[in-house]
C-alpha cells in the first residue's frame, strides 16, 4: 500500500530529485497532451509563472505535475488568473525579499494580491481548489498541510500499521 | 386461506440488527428474505470516493456534514447528509444514517458498550423517564453473544461505571479481544486528569486487535468514520454476508413502503418499490423491521388502511414518538505541552465519572470523550482563513495539532412523546414517498447536564494546564438514533413488548435501538445487537 508518511522528508528541503522533476514534467506534458485542451508545451510554459510564485510562497520545490493541475483548476475558475499571478510576481520581484517570511513582513499587500496569495497557498496546503459545491480535489496525500506533522500524524486512511502509536512522539 | 409464503421470515433493513436476526434464522434452516432500500457498496469504492473527495467528512466537523458523503445519494434512497430529513423542532436532529447493504455501521466509530444495571431502572431509582420491562441480568447473556458476534475488543479489568473500582458491569465471559494500545496523548492526559479524581476508561469497540473472522488488526488509519480502509473495524456487511452464506436472500434497491395486515390483525405481506417505481409484494409468516429509528417508524406510519388509519402497530399512538439521541456538547482547549491527539483510532479514551449516581434525579448521565481524529485539515483551513502564511503556517499547524484537545460529551436524553418522527406533509422522495419529518427538543434536564459538564471542563483545563478556546453547547447531534418504537409492558403507552414484538400484531417485531425505553449515555449499537439476538431466539421458538 502507498504510505506517503513513510517516505523520509524534510520540510524545508527540495523533495524531488532532478530525475523525478524531468519525469514529472514529461508526465505533465503527456497529461496535457492527452487532455487535448491546450498544446502540450504551451500548457507547461503557462504554468511556469504560477509554479515560480507557488515555490516562493511555500518555500518548497514543488511537484510540477501537481503544479500543472493546480494551475488548470485555478485558471478555470478565474479567467484573470494569469494576470494576477504576473502582477504578484512583479510585487515579489520589487520587494527583493530573501524569502516569503521577509516578503510578508515587508510588503503591504493590496486586496487583489492578497487574494492571489491566499488562493495559491490554500490550494497547495489543502489540496483543493474552489469553494463549497464547486470544490475540486487536486492532491490528497500530497497536500502540503500534512508535511509539518509527517511521521507523527498520518494522512487519514493511510495508517502506520498495527501498534504504530503509543510512544511519545519526537 | 393462503398457506404458501414467499419466506418464513422477511427482514426489512440489512444493517447490523437485521443481519443478526437474518443470519440466526437462516442458520436454523428457515427461509429468509432481507429487503434493503439502498444499493450494495464495496469498501474499495467508498474508500476511493473518500480519498478523492474535496470534502473529507468526519463527524467531528459538523459544519461540513451537508456537503457530501462517500456513500451513495439516490433518488429512491436519498442520503441523510443532504436535506432529506425535514426538521420542525427547536433543536435540529441532523443525524446521518446510511441506506446501503450493511447499514450505518459502515461509518460508525465502533464504540460497543454495555449499559449498566441502574440504566434499566431509571424511573424507579431516579424518577426519570421509563424503566425497562427487564433488567441487566436478563440482557447480560445476549450482550456476551453480541460481543462475540461482532468481535469486540475491550479491557476486562475496568470499572465502566467510571468510579475507578472493581470491574463493572458483571460479565459472564471476557471480551473476545484485548483492548487497543493507548497513544501517548491518552497516557499523558490520563496521568494529569487522574490527579483530579477522573478515572480513565478505554472504550470497548469493534476494532480487531487480533485477526478475527477475516478482519485484520487495526492499523490506525484514523477513518473509522466514514470507512475503515482495511475492514479491521466491525461493520454490518460482516453480518449480512454471514446471513447470505447461510442462505438468506438479500434484495437490495427494494424500498419497503407498506406493511399489510389481514382482518385478524395478522401481518401477511410487505409491499416495496423498485427504483423504477414498480410495486412488488412479498408474503411471510413473520416480519422483523430493522430499519433503525427513523425509517422504521416512517414505514409503520406509511402503512395505513381502513382498519389501521394511524398506521400499523399504532393503537397506542406511540409509533414515531420518544425519539432520543445522546445530544451533546464539546469543549476545545489548548495545552501548553505537546500531546499529539490523532494517533491511532479516532476514539478510545473516555471519562464516566458522571455516568451513574443519585445525581441522575437532577442531572443526566454523561460520557466525556477525547476526540482523536487527525486534525490537520480543520486546523489548516482555519489558519489560512486567518491569513497565517509562510513558515508561521507550518509552525502553527504543528503546534496546534500537538496541543489542541477536543472533549465531546454525550448526555442521556429522556423519552418525550413530543420528540417524534412523523411523515412530511409537503416533501416526498424520488419514489413519491413522504420524507421523515422530525420534531426534537431538549429540556432543563439537558441544560443541567451542560452546566455540570462546564464545571468539569474548567477542572480539566486546570489539571491539564490548558486554556479553553471554544465551547459549543449548541445541542450537537450524536448520531445515536434511539426510540420511536418504544418497549413496555403496557400496550397503551408502548409499541412493542419485552420480546420486541408489536403489541398489536403477533407476527411483527422491531429490532435494534428503536425499542429502547431508556438509553443511558452510551453508544447504543451493542445494546441494539443484544436485543436483536434475543429477538431471534424468541422467533426461532415459533417459526
Amino acid at each position: 500500500m502507498y504510505r506517503p508518511e513513510n517516505r523520509p522528508r524534510s520540510i524545508n528541503q527540495p523533495q524531488f530529485s532532478r530525475r523525478a522533476l524531468v519525469k514529472g514534467a514529461a508526465t505533465a506534458v503527456a497529461v496535457a497532451g492527452f487532455a487535448g485542451s491546450l498544446p502540450a508545451l504551451a500548457a507547461d510554459d503557462a504554468a511556469g509563472p504560477f509554479t515560480r510564485a507557488s515555490e516562493f510562497l511555500t518555500s518548497r520545490k514543488l511537484n510540477p505535475v501537481l503544479a500543472g493541475r493546480y494551475y488548470v483548476a485555478l485558471k478555470k475558475r478565474d479567467p484573470q488568473f494569469d494576470a494576477e499571478v504576473s502582477r504578484l510576481l512583479g510585487i515579489i520581484a520589487q520587494a527583493k525579499a530573501s524569502d516569503v517570511d521577509a516578503f510578508l513582513a515587508s510588503t503591504q499587500l493590496d486586496q487583489q494580491s492578497s487574494s492571489t496569495v491566499t488562493k495559491i497557498i490554500s490550494s497547495w496546503y489543502l489540496g483543493t481548489v474552489g469553494e463549497g459545491a464547486d470544490a475540486e480535489l487536486v492532491g490528497y496525500a500530497e497536500a502540503l498541510m500534512y508535511e509539518p506533522t509527517r511521521g507523527i500524524l498520518v494522512v487519514p486512511s493511510y495508517g502506520g500499521g498495527p501498534n504504530s502509536w503509543g510512544e511519545k512522539p519526537v | 386461506m393462503n398457506t404458501t409464503y414467499d419466506a418464513d421470515l422477511i427482514v426489512i433493513g440489512s444493517g447490523v440488527m437485521g443481519g443478526l436476526v437474518a443470519s440466526a434464522v437462516a442458520q436454523a434452516g428457515k427461509s429468509v428474505i432481507v429487503l434493503e432500500a439502498g444499493p450494495r457498496v464495496t469498501r474499495r469504492e467508498i474508500l476511493e470516493k473518500y480519498r478523492s473527495s474535496p470534502v473529507k467528512l468526519a463527524l467531528t466537523n459538523m459544519k461540513l456534514q451537508g456537503a457530501g458523503s462517500p456513500y451513495p445519494n439516490l433518488p429512491y434512497a436519498p442520503t441523510t447528509y443532504g436535506d432529506y430529513l425535514e426538521q420542525t423542532g427547536p433543536v435540529r436532529y441532523n443525524t446521518n444514517y446510511l441506506r446501503v447493504v450493511g447499514g450505518t455501521t459502515w461509518h460508525f466509530g465502533s464504540a460497543l458498550w454495555r449499559m449498566i444495571p441502574n440504566d434499566f431502572k431509571l424511573k424507579t431509582l431516579y424518577g426519570r423517564g421509563r424503566d425497562w420491562p427487564f433488567g441487566y441480568e436478563e440482557l447480560e447473556p445476549y450482550y456476551t453473544r453480541a460481543e462475540y458476534e461482532l468481535g469486540v475488543s475491550g479491557v476486562d479489568e475496568e470499572d465502566q461505571s467510571g468510579q475507578g473500582g472493581a470491574p463493572f458491569p458483571p460479565r459472564s465471559k471476557p471480551y473476545p479481544m484485548k483492548g487497543l494500545p493507548w497513544s501517548y496523548a491518552f497516557k499523558r492526559v490520563a496521568e494529569r486528569l487522574s490527579k483530579g479524581g477522573y478515572n480513565p476508561v478505554s472504550e470497548s469497540n469493534g476494532r480487531a486487535t487480533q485477526p478475527w473472522e477475516g478482519r485484520p488488526v487495526c492499523a490506525g488509519n484514523n477513518t473509522c468514520n466514514p470507512v475503515c480502509p482495511i475492514g479491521a473495524k466491525y461493520d454490518g456487511s460482516r453480518t449480512i454476508d454471514k446471513a447470505e452464506r447461510a442462505g438468506a436472500r438479500v434484495m437490495e434497491n427494494a424500498v419497503a413502503y407498506k406493511i399489510e395486515a389481514d382482518d385478524t390483525g395478522k401481518i401477511v405481506a410487505v409491499h416495496f418499490k423498485r427504483p423504477d417505481g414498480s410495486d412488488h409484494r412479498l408474503t411471510a409468516r413473520y416480519f422483523v423491521v430493522a430499519a433503525y429509528a427513523i425509517e422504521t417508524p416512517k414505514l409503520f406510519l406509511l402503512s395505513t388502511s381502513d382498519k389501521y388509519p394511524n398506521g400499523i402497530a399504532n393503537s397506542s399512538d406511540m409509533v414515531g414518538r420518544n425519539l432520543m439521541d445522546h445530544t451533546g456538547m464539546s469543549v476545545t482547549m489548548m495545552a501548553k505541552e505537546d500531546l499529539w491527539p490523532g494517533q491511532g483510532p479516532t476514539e478510545l479514551l473516555v471519562y464516566l465519572n458522571g455516568r451513574d449516581g443519585p445525581f441522575r434525579k437532577d442531572i443526566p448521565s454523561s460520557k466525556i470523550k477525547l476526540r482523536n481524529t487527525v486534525p490537520t485539515s480543520q486546523i489548516t483551513s482555519a489558519l489560512i482563513a486567518q491569513g497565517v502564511f509562510g513558515s508561521k503556517l507550518d509552525e502553527e499547524i504543528r503546534r496546534r495539532s500537538a496541543r489542541e484537545l477536543n472533549w465531546a460529551t454525550d448526555f442521556e436524553t429522556l423519552p418525550l412523546p413530543e420528540n417524534r418522527v412523523s411523515l412530511s406533509k409537503t416533501k416526498v422522495d424520488g419514489l413519491g414517498l413522504p420524507v421523515p419529518s422530525i420534531y426534537y427538543s431538549v429540556t432543563d434536564y439537558w441544560n443541567a447536564g451542560r452546566d455540570s459538564i462546564l464545571t468539569d471542563m474548567k477542572r480539566f483545563s486546570e489539571l491539564l494546564d490548558a486554556d479553553i478556546t471554544n465551547i459549543d453547547v449548541n445541542h450537537q447531534n450524536r448520531q445515536h438514533v434511539m426510540g420511536g418504537m418504544i418497549m413496555g409492558d403496557n400496550p397503551k403507552d408502548s409499541v412493542v413488548d419485552a420480546d420486541c414484538r408489536t403489541h398489536d400484531h403477533r407476527n411483527l417485531f422491531v429490532a435494534g435501538t428503536p425499542v429502547m425505553p431508556s438509553v443511558s449515555c452510551m453508544n447504543p449499537t451493542l445494546t441494539g445487537a443484544a436485543l436483536s439476538i434475543r429477538l431471534a431466539d424468541k422467533l426461532l421458538k415459533e417459526i
